[in-house]
C-alpha cells in the first residue's frame, strides 16, 4: 500500500508543475504605461514662473498620459518653431503667442473647437479673450494660459522721498517725471538692448492719442506709418527724452539687469513693463514685498475721451497638425484650462490666468489692478511684435531703438520706417 | 485499491486497461504541452531580439544624426523609436515585465531627448540663418553708403568696415575651427573701437548711419554669442542623449540575456516534467502488472493447480480459504462445492462405473487439451487486438502533435496536388502570401512563383518525380499585398495510404536577411558618398581583371586621380560642399569612361579607374583628356561656381608591375609626376619614375646613417658688417658627403630629411655643432661673433627646441645665448599658429636671436616682421643679383633697408659678389652681406684662416 501513496503524492507533483510550466502561456497582459504628451516651451530663465506648478498638477491627477516638458530658449524660440514645424516631427503642444505669431503658422496648427465643444470652454474664457486670442478664421486653434499687462513698476522709496503719488493723467505724469529730474534721479528707466522692451512706449503713447482702431489698421498695414497721429506719438515720446526723463543710452543696457536694477537701487524711479517683472523684484534676490517697495500704476490716460485700452501678450498652448499624440495633447490642453491649473500657472508668472473663474481674492495686490483695469477696459490689445507681421515688426523695433539715440530725428526716421514698411507688408 | 477488491473480475481487468490508457494519454498530453511551450517560448524570444535589434539601430542612427545632423534621418528616427515603442507596449509578456517596462520608459526619455535636441538644432540653423541675415544687412548697408560720402566721413566709414570685416573674418574662422565662449573678447574689444569711431564723428547724418551700423554689428556679435550659447546647450543635450543611449544598451542586454536564461529555464522545466511523467509511467506499469497478476492470475493457477490434483483423484483437497468475495472467490467456494460433491459422488461410482473410468479420465484429458487450444488461440486474438488500438492511439497522438506543429509553425506549410491547387495551408503560410483562408482550394502553387511559374513548377516536379524532394535555396515569389518577396522552399512527395500522391511544401521568407545582407554588402563594398565601389571592392575588382587579364593575355590600365586644388574647397566652402563636389565629380569621372572600366573612390579626393582590355593605348589619352577637361568644367554648387582639376597617373599590367601592390605605387607615382609637372594633366608610369623613387627611398634609408658614419658637415660662409669689413657672423651650411654618391646637394636632401621626419635629429646635430665651433670662435678670436643655423618649419611643428633644450645647452658650453640666431624662413610665419608664435616668443625671451631668410621672394609682410619680433632680415640674393645703379632692384633695397630699421630689424643682404654692390648696399644703410665676394661656406679650419685676415685688415683683403 507504501507504493500507492507514492504513487498519489507523485500524480499531485506532476500536476502541479504541468499547471506551472503552462502559466505563462496563458497570462498574457500587454504591459501598462502612461503615454507621454511633450510640451516645447519657452518659459524659461527669467520666464520660467509657474510652468513646474502647472506640470506637477498635471501629472499627479491624469492616469492616462504624462506632461513631458521641454524648456529651450526664448528668443530663438520664435523662429525655429517655423523650421521644426515644417520639418515634420514636431511635439504634441507648444506654448505660443496669441495674434500675429499664431496667425503666422496657423496652417500648420490643428483646430481644437472639438474639445472646446465638449469641455464647454466657452464659460471658462470671456468671448472677448477668445476671440481676440484663440479664433483664427472662424476656427478655434490657441488654448490661452495667461495674460500679461503692461504698466509702470516704481520704486516706492523714491516716490514717498519726494512725496510723490503714482499720476493719473499726462499732466501729472509729466509733472511727477520733471519733479524727479530736479530731484536728480531718472525719472524713467528703459533698457532696450533686446530692443522689444522700447515697443511698449510707441504702443502706449499711440493708444493712449488715437482710437484701438486707428492702432489696429496701422498694425495690418492698412495705415503708413507716416499718418499725423504716429508722428505725434513720436513728438510725444521724443519730448520725454530730449526733457533728458530717461536714462542715458537705453539701447545698451538690458531690461532686467539694467533697467530694474536701477530702479531698485533708486538710481531711476520706473519702468514700464508687463507683469513678468513682478517675479524679478520678489525674487531671493532682490526680496522687495508689493505697496511696500515697489507699486503698480498703469500708463495715465493722454485724450481722457478714448475709451480705455490694455496691452499685453498672451500665452498659451497650440497643437500641431503632426502631432503624434493628438489624443493625449487634447486631453492636457482640457485640464490645463482647468482653474487649478490656471491658477498654478498665473501664481508662477505675475500675470492673469486667462480662466475668467478664477477668483479677484487668488490674486495678489498687482493681479488684482490688472484685473480691475481689463475689466474696464474696451479693448485688449497685443504688444507691437505680436500684432503685426514679423517682419514689420523687426522693422519698427529697429527704428525705434534708432529714435532713442536720436530723437530729434524723428520725421526722417517715420519716413524711412513708412517706406520700410509698405514694401515689407506688399512682401510678407 | 480496496476499493477493487470486490469488483468483478471483468471490472477489474477494465479498470486496470483504463489505467494504463489514462498514463498513455498523460505522457501524450505532456508531450505536446512541453512542445507548445517551447515553440510559444521561442517566438517570443524571437519578438524579443528583433525588438531589441530595433533598438540597437536606432541608438546607431541617432549616432550617424549627431554627425550629420541630417533631418531626413532625425525623421527615420522618429519612426524608429515610434514603431519600437508600439511593439514594445504590445508586447504579451510577464517575462521580463519590469526591464520592458524600464526599457519604455527609457526610450519614451530618449525620444523626448533626440525631440528636444532636433529642435535644438533647428534652433541652431535658424539662429545661424538670422546671423547670416544681419550680416548680408550689415554689407548692403555698408555697400550703399560707400563712395556716397567724402573725405574725413569715408576715412571713418573705412575704418568702420575694416573693424566689422575683421569681425566677420573671425567668426567664420572660429566657424570654421571650432570656438569657445571665450572667444568674445576679440569681438567684444573690435565693438569697441567702432564705438570709439562713433563717438568722432560728426553730422546727424552719419551719427544716424553709425548708429545703425553699430547696433547691427551688436546683434551680429549677439547672435553669434547666442550660436554658442546653443552649441553649448546643445552639447549638453548630446550628452544626456549619449547616456540615455547606453542606458538603453545595458537595458537590452539584460533583457537579452534575462530572457535568454528565463526561456532556458522553461525549457528544461518542460524537459524534465516530461522526462518525469515517462518515468512514472515507467514505474507504475510494473505495479499495474504485478497487481493483475496477484489478484486474477495467481488464484487461477492455484486453481488449476488443485483442478490438476483432482484429475489426479486427489479428492480429498480443498482450496485455500478465501475471504475475496468476487468471482474469484466464488469460484473456490463453488470448486470447494464441487469437490466434496465429486469426493460423494465418486464413492457411489467407484464402483458401478470403473470400467468407465478410464474412458472418463481419457475424455476429461482431451477437454483438457481442447480447452488449452482455445485459450491459447483467445489470448493470441487478445494480443493482436491490443496491439491494433494502440498503433490507432499513437497514430491518433502523431497525428495531433503534427497538427500543432503545423498551425504554430512560424514557417510556411501547405499541401498541394500534383497539379499545384492547395490542398491546406497553414497561418504562417496564408500570412506570407496573403492568402484568404476561406478560398484557399481556388490557390495554385504555381502561381506563387514571381518568375517564369512553369518553369519553375516542371521543375519542381521533376525533382520531385526522381527524388521525391526538391529543395531551393532562393526564389522569388509573390508575397501578399503582390510584393516580391524571397523564399526558401522545399517539398516532398508524400503518398497516402491509398497511395495517392500529394505534395507537402515548405517555405521560409528569407527577404529581410536578403535585405540587409544585401546592405551589409553595398556598406562592405562601395563608398557611401558617391556610391561608387571602395578600396576593398577595388581591390577584388583589380584582382580579378588581372586573373581575366592572365587568362586573355590582355593588357589592363590602372588610373590613379587625385583632385587639384580639393582640399582648399573643403576646407573654406566645409564638409557638405566638399561632399557634394566629390559626388559631382565622380558622375563627371563615371561618364567619361566605358561601362566595362570600374571606377572607385579609394577614400578622400582619390579615385580610381580600372580599364580592362587594353591593347592600344591611343584611346585611353583620349579618355584621360576627356576626364581632365570634365573635372575643370565649372562646379555649381552653392548658387556660384568651383573650379578645380584633376591628375592623372596611369600604369599597366603586366608591362609595369605584377602584383596590385606595385601596380598601385606605379600609379600613385606616376600621379605624384602629373601634379609635380603642374597639375591637371596625366602621366604614364615609367621606369626613370621607379628609378627616381627607388634612389630617394635610398637616399632616406642613407640618411639615417648619415651622423653616425660621420657624413655629415658642417661649412660656414662669412657675414661682414658693411661698415667696418670685419666678420662678425657666420652662417652654418650642412653638406653631406655620401660615400658612393659623392657630394648629394641639400637642395635635394633636406626635403627628404623633413618628410621623413630625419630633419629633427639632424637639425639636432646641426645645432649643438655649430654651438660648439662657436664657443670655440667667441674664445679664441671675438666674443661677439655669432653663428646662424637653419631651423626649418617641421622642427617648429615638433617643438623641438622645448624637446632637446638649446638654450639649456648653450649654458651647458658657457655661452651666451647670443651666440646663437635663428634663421627661419617666411612660410613659417603665415602659418602663424599660437604654438609657433610662443616659440618665437621664448628665443627672445632668452636671447636667441631670430633672422627671416630669403626675405622679398614670398609675401614679404612687413607687419609679420613685427609681430614675430624678428632681428634680421635677410634679402633675397635675387635681388642683389641685379643690383645696379638706377635700377628697380636699388629702389626695393633702399625701401626695405629703410622699413626694417624704423621696425628695429637690421638687414642682411644674401648673395653678394660684386663691389658694385657692396658700394650701392653701403648706399642704401644695408648693415650686413654675405656672398661670395667674401668668401664661399668652407670647412671650420679654413673659415678660421678668414676669421685671422679679417681680424688684421677688414673687409677689402678679404675681398681680394
Amino acid at each position: 500500500m507504501n507504493s500507492i501513496k507514492t504513487q498519489t503524492i507523485i500524480w499531485v507533483l506532476a500536476t502541479m508543475m504541468l499547471s506551472a510550466c503552462d502559466q505563462p502561456i496563458s497570462s498574457q497582459e500587454p504591459v501598462a504605461a502612461r503615454e507621454s504628451v511633450t510640451l516645447l516651451h519657452y518659459f524659461s530663465d527669467s520666464l520660467s514662473g509657474g510652468l513646474a506648478e502647472m506640470t506637477q498638477l498635471f501629472n499627479r491627477n491624469n492616469q492616462h498620459y504624462e506632461l513631458k516638458p521641454i524648456s529651450l530658449d526664448h528668443e530663438a524660440f520664435k523662429s525655429s518653431i517655423r523650421d521644426t514645424l515644417k520639418q515634420g516631427n514636431p511635439p504634441d503642444l507648444y506654448s505660443y503667442w496669441a495674434g500675429a505669431r499664431t496667425a503666422s503658422i496657423i496652417d500648420d496648427l490643428a483646430p481644437i473647437d472639438d474639445i472646446w465643444q465638449q469641455a464647454e470652454l466657452d464659460k471658462l474664457f470671456s468671448s472677448t479673450l477668445t476671440a481676440a486670442s484663440s479664433e483664427y478664421g472662424g476656427k478655434k486653434y490657441f488654448l490661452p494660459l495667461i495674460q500679461h499687462y503692461v504698466g509702470f513698476y516704481y520704486n516706492r522709496a523714491v516716490f514717498a522721498s519726494l512725496n510723490l503719488s503714482p499720476p493719473q493723467t499726462w499732466p501729472e505724469f509729466l509733472q511727477v517725471c520733471a519733479q524727479l529730474k530736479q530731484a536728480g534721479i531718472t525719472p524713467i528707466a528703459l533698457g532696450a538692448r533686446e530692443k522689444w522692451p522700447a515697443q511698449f512706449w510707441f504702443d502706449l503713447i499711440l493708444l493712449r492719442i488715437a482710437p484701438y482702431e486707428l492702432r489696429h489698421q496701422l498694425m495690418q498695414g492698412e495705415i503708413s506709418y507716416d499718418h499725423p497721429k504716429v508722428e505725434q506719438t513720436f513728438q510725444i515720446w521724443a519730448k520725454l527724452i530730449q526733457e533728458g526723463y530717461f536714462n542715458e543710452a537705453p539701447h545698451e543696457i538690458s531690461w532686467d539687469t539694467g533697467a530694474n536694477e536701477l530702479v531698485y537701487q533708486g538710481k531711476a524711479a520706473m519702468t514700464l513693463m508687463g507683469t513678468w517683472n513682478t517675479a524679478f523684484f520678489t525674487n531671493e534676490t532682490h526680496n522687495w514685498v508689493v505697496a511696500e517697495d515697489f507699486g503698480f500704476f498703469v500708463f495715465p490716460k493722454i485724450d481722457p475721451d478714448l475709451p480705455t485700452v490694455s496691452l499685453g501678450p498672451i500665452d498659451g498652448l497650440v497643437i500641431p497638425k503632426q502631432a503624434p499624440n493628438p489624443e493625449g495633447a487634447k486631453d492636457a490642453l482640457v485640464f490645463l484650462a482647468r482653474q487649478d491649473t490656471q491658477q498654478a500657472i498665473s501664481k508662477g508668472s505675475g500675470a492673469l490666468a486667462a480662466n475668467s473663474q478664477v477668483s479677484t481674492d487668488y490674486y495678489g495686490l498687482i493681479q488684482q489692478q490688472v484685473r480691475d483695469e481689463i475689466d474696464k477696459s474696451a479693448f485688449f490689445a497685443f504688444n507691437y511684435d505680436l500684432s503685426t507681421p514679423s517682419q514689420v515688426a523687426h522693422l519698427g523695433l529697429n527704428a525705434f531703438t534708432e529714435f532713442l539715440a536720436f530723437p530729434e530725428a524723428y520725421r526722417e526716421i517715420i519716413k524711412k520706417l513708412a517706406m520700410d514698411t509698405q514694401k515689407a507688408f506688399k512682401d510678407s | 485499491m480496496k476499493l477493487f477488491a470486490n469488483r468483478k473480475f471483468q471490472h477489474k481487468v477494465g479498470i486496470s486497461f483504463a489505467l494504463m490508457i489514462v498514463l498513455i494519454a498523460i505522457n501524450a498530453g505532456v508531450a505536446i504541452i512541453a512542445a507548445m511551450t517551447v515553440a510559444n517560448q521561442l517566438e517570443r524570444q524571437q519578438k524579443i531580439e528583433h525588438v531589441i535589434r530595433q533598438v540597437e539601430r536606432t541608438r546607431l542612427t541617432v549616432s550617424h544624426y549627431i554627425n550629420r545632423q541630417d533631418r531626413k534621418l532625425a525623421d527615420q528616427i522618429f519612426s524608429l523609436i515610434n514603431s519600437t515603442d508600439q511593439q514594445l507596449k504590445q508586447f504579451p509578456s510577464s517575462l521580463q515585465a519590469h526591464n520592458l517596462q524600464l526599457l519604455i520608459s527609457q526610450l519614451s526619455d530618449f525620444r523626448i531627448e533626440f525631440q528636444k535636441y532636433v529642435v535644438q538644432a533647428d534652433q541652431k540653423s535658424a539662429l545661424k540663418s538670422v546671423s547670416a541675415n544681419i550680416g548680408n544687412n550689415l554689407q548692403n548697408q555698408l555697400e550703399q553708403e560707400t563712395g556716397a560720402l567724402e573725405g574725413a566721413d569715408q576715412a571713418i566709414l573705412d575704418d568702420v568696415i575694416y573693424h566689422i570685416l575683421r569681425i566677420q573674418g573671425y567668426i567664420l574662422k572660429l566657424q570654421l575651427l571650432g570656438y569657445s565662449i571665450h572667444n568674445i573678447g576679440f569681438l567684444k574689444a573690435e565693438l569697441e573701437q567702432m564705438k570709439a569711431l562713433f563717438s568722432n564723428t560728426q553730422g546727424l547724418g552719419l551719427q544716424r548711419l553709425m548708429f545703425r551700423i553699430l547696433r547691427d554689428t551688436r546683434e551680429y556679435i549677439s547672435s553669434f554669442e547666442a550660436q554658442l550659447k546653443y552649441d553649448q546647450i546643445s552639447r549638453s543635450t548630446e550628452a544626456r542623449l549619449f547616456e540615455i543611449s547606453a542606458n538603453i544598451q545595458t537595458d537590452g542586454d539584460r533583457i537579452d540575456q534575462a530572457v535568454d536564461q528565463e526561456i532556458r529555464h522553461h525549457i528544461i522545466v518542460s524537459a524534465l516534467i516530461t522526462a518525469f511523467v515517462f518515468i512514472v509511467t515507467l514505474f507504475t506499469a510494473p505495479l499495474l502488472a504485478r497487481y493483475l497478476s496477484r489478484e486474477i492470475i495467481k488464484p487461477l493457477h492455484q486453481l488449476a493447480d488443485l483442478t490438476q490434483k483432482i484429475a489426479a483423484g486427489q479428492l480429498d483437497i480443498q482450496a485455500a480459504p478465501n475471504s475475496i468475495d468476487d468471482d474469484i472467490g466464488e469460484l473456490y467456494r463453488n470448486f470447494n462445492a464441487m469437490t466434496l460433491s465429486l469426493k460423494h459422488s465418486q464413492h457411489q461410482l467407484l464402483k458401478k462405473n470403473h470400467a468407465l473410468q478410464e474412458a472418463h479420465v481419457a475424455l476429461e484429458h482431451r477437454v483438457e487439451l481442447r480447452t488449452h487450444e482455445l485459450a491459447l488461440s483467445n489470448a493470441s486474438l487478445q494480443s493482436e487486438i491490443d496491439s491494433r488500438k494502440r498503433s490507432e492511439r499513437e497514430i491518433r497522438t502523431s497525428e495531433e502533435k503534427f497538427r500543432v506543429m503545423f498551425e504554430l509553425s512560424p514557417l510556411g506549410m501547405a499541401r498541394c496536388k500534383l497539379d499545384g491547387s492547395l490542398l491546406e495551408a497553414n497561418h504562417a503560410m496564408q500570412d506570407m502570401f496573403g492568402l484568404n483562408p476561406n478560398q484557399l482550394r481556388e490557390y495554385r502553387l504555381m502561381d506563387l512563383y514571381h518568375h517564369e511559374p512553369d518553369k519553375y513548377w516542371n521543375t519542381l516536379l521533376s525533382h520531385l518525380d526522381r527524388a521525391g524532394q526538391y529543395s531551393a535555396k532562393e526564389i522569388q515569389m509573390v508575397g501578399k499585398e503582390k510584393t516580391e518577396i524571397t523564399v526558401r522552399h522545399n517539398s516532398v512527395l508524400v503518398s497516402d495510404s491509398v497511395g495517392k500522391k500529394t505534395i507537402w511544401s515548405i517555405f521560409e521568407d528569407i527577404s529581410e536577411q536578403k535585405r540587409s545582407e544585401e546592405v551589409i554588402w553595398q556598406h562592405a563594398n562601395f563608398d557611401e558618398l558617391t556610391g561608387l565601389p571602395n578600396r576593398r571592392m577595388f581591390q577584388s575588382s583589380l584582382d580579378h581583371e588581372i586573373k581575366n587579364s592572365n587568362r586573355n593575355h590582355s593588357r589592363l590600365c590602372l588610373m590613379f586621380l587625385d583632385l587639384d586644388k580639393f582640399k582648399e574647397v573643403n576646407d573654406s566652402l566645409g564638409h557638405d560642399t566638399g561632399d557634394e563636389l566629390l559626388v559631382q565629380a565622380a558622375k563627371r569621372i563615371t561618364q567619361c569612361v566605358r561601362e566595362s572600366d570600374i571606377v572607385a573612390r579609394l577614400g578622400g579626393d582619390e579615385f580610381t579607374i580600372i580599364l580592362p582590355g587594353q591593347d592600344k593605348n591611343h584611346n585611353l589619352e583620349t579618355v584621360a583628356n576627356k576626364i581632365i577637361k570634365s573635372v575643370a568644367e565649372p562646379f555649381y554648387l552653392n548658387d556660384g561656381a568651383l573650379y578645380i582639376g584633376t591628375s592623372i597617373g596611369i600604369t599597366f599590367y603586366p608591362d609595369d608591375a605584377s602584383t596590385i601592390e606595385h601596380l598601385m605605387s606605379n600609379a600613385d607615382q606616376a600621379m605624384y609626376q602629373a601634379k609635380a609637372d603642374g597639375r591637371g594633366r596625366y602621366c604614364y608610369f615609367t621606369r626613370s619614375l621607379q628609378a627616381e623613387s627607388q634612389k630617394k627611398l635610398r637616399l632616406i634609408r642613407d640618411l639615417r646613417g648619415a651622423i653616425k658614419h660621420q657624413q655629415l658637415q658642417l661649412y660656414y660662409q662669412p657675414i661682414v658688417e658693411l661698415n667696418r669689413g670685419e666678420i662678425i657672423k657666420a652662417e652654418a651650411l650642412l653638406r653631406w658627403q655620401h660615400p658612393d654618391l659623392g657630394y648629394v646637394s641639400p637642395s635635394e636632401f633636406i626635403p627628404l630629411a623633413e618628410e621623413s621626419g630625419l630633419i629633427l635629429d639632424i637639425g639636432s646635430w646641426v645645432f649643438k655643432q655649430a654651438a660648439i665651433q662657436a664657443q670655440q670662435w667667441c674664445s679664441q678670436y671675438n666674443n661677439d661673433l655669432q653663428v646662424s643655423v637653419n631651423k626649418s618649419p617641421a622642427q617648429f611643428h615638433a617643438n623641438q627646441a622645448e624637446k632637446d633644450d638649446w638654450v639649456g645647452h648653450l649654458a651647458e658650453l658657457g655661452l651666451g645665448s647670443h651666440a646663437i640666431v635663428i634663421e627661419i624662413t617666411e612660410s613659417l610665419l603665415l602659418e602663424a599658429s599660437d604654438n609657433i608664435k610662443q616659440q618665437l616668443l621664448d628665443y627672445r625671451d632668452t636671447g636667441i636671436q631670430v633672422s627671416m631668410d630669403d626675405f622679398g621672394t614670398g609675401y614679404s609682410s612687413l607687419a609679420y616682421l613685427n609681430r614675430f619680433h624678428i632681428d634680421y632680415l635677410k634679402i633675397d640674393q635675387a635681388f642683389i643679383k641685379n643690383l645696379a645703379p638706377g635700377s628697380s632692384e636699388q629702389a626695393l633695397c633702399e625701401a626695405m633697408t629703410v622699413m626694417a630699421h624704423k621696425l628695429g630689424i637690421r638687414v642682411i643682404a644674401e648673395g653678394v659678389e660684386t663691389l658694385t654692390q657692396q658700394e650701392l648696399l653701403i648706399a642704401a644703410g644695408c648693415d650686413y652681406a654675405q656672398g661670395y665676394l667674401y668668401s664661399k661656406p668652407v670647412p671650420s679650419h679654413e673659415f678660421e684662416g678668414l676669421l685671422e685676415q679679417s681680424k688684421t685688415t677688414g673687409l677689402k683683403t678679404i675681398s681680394s
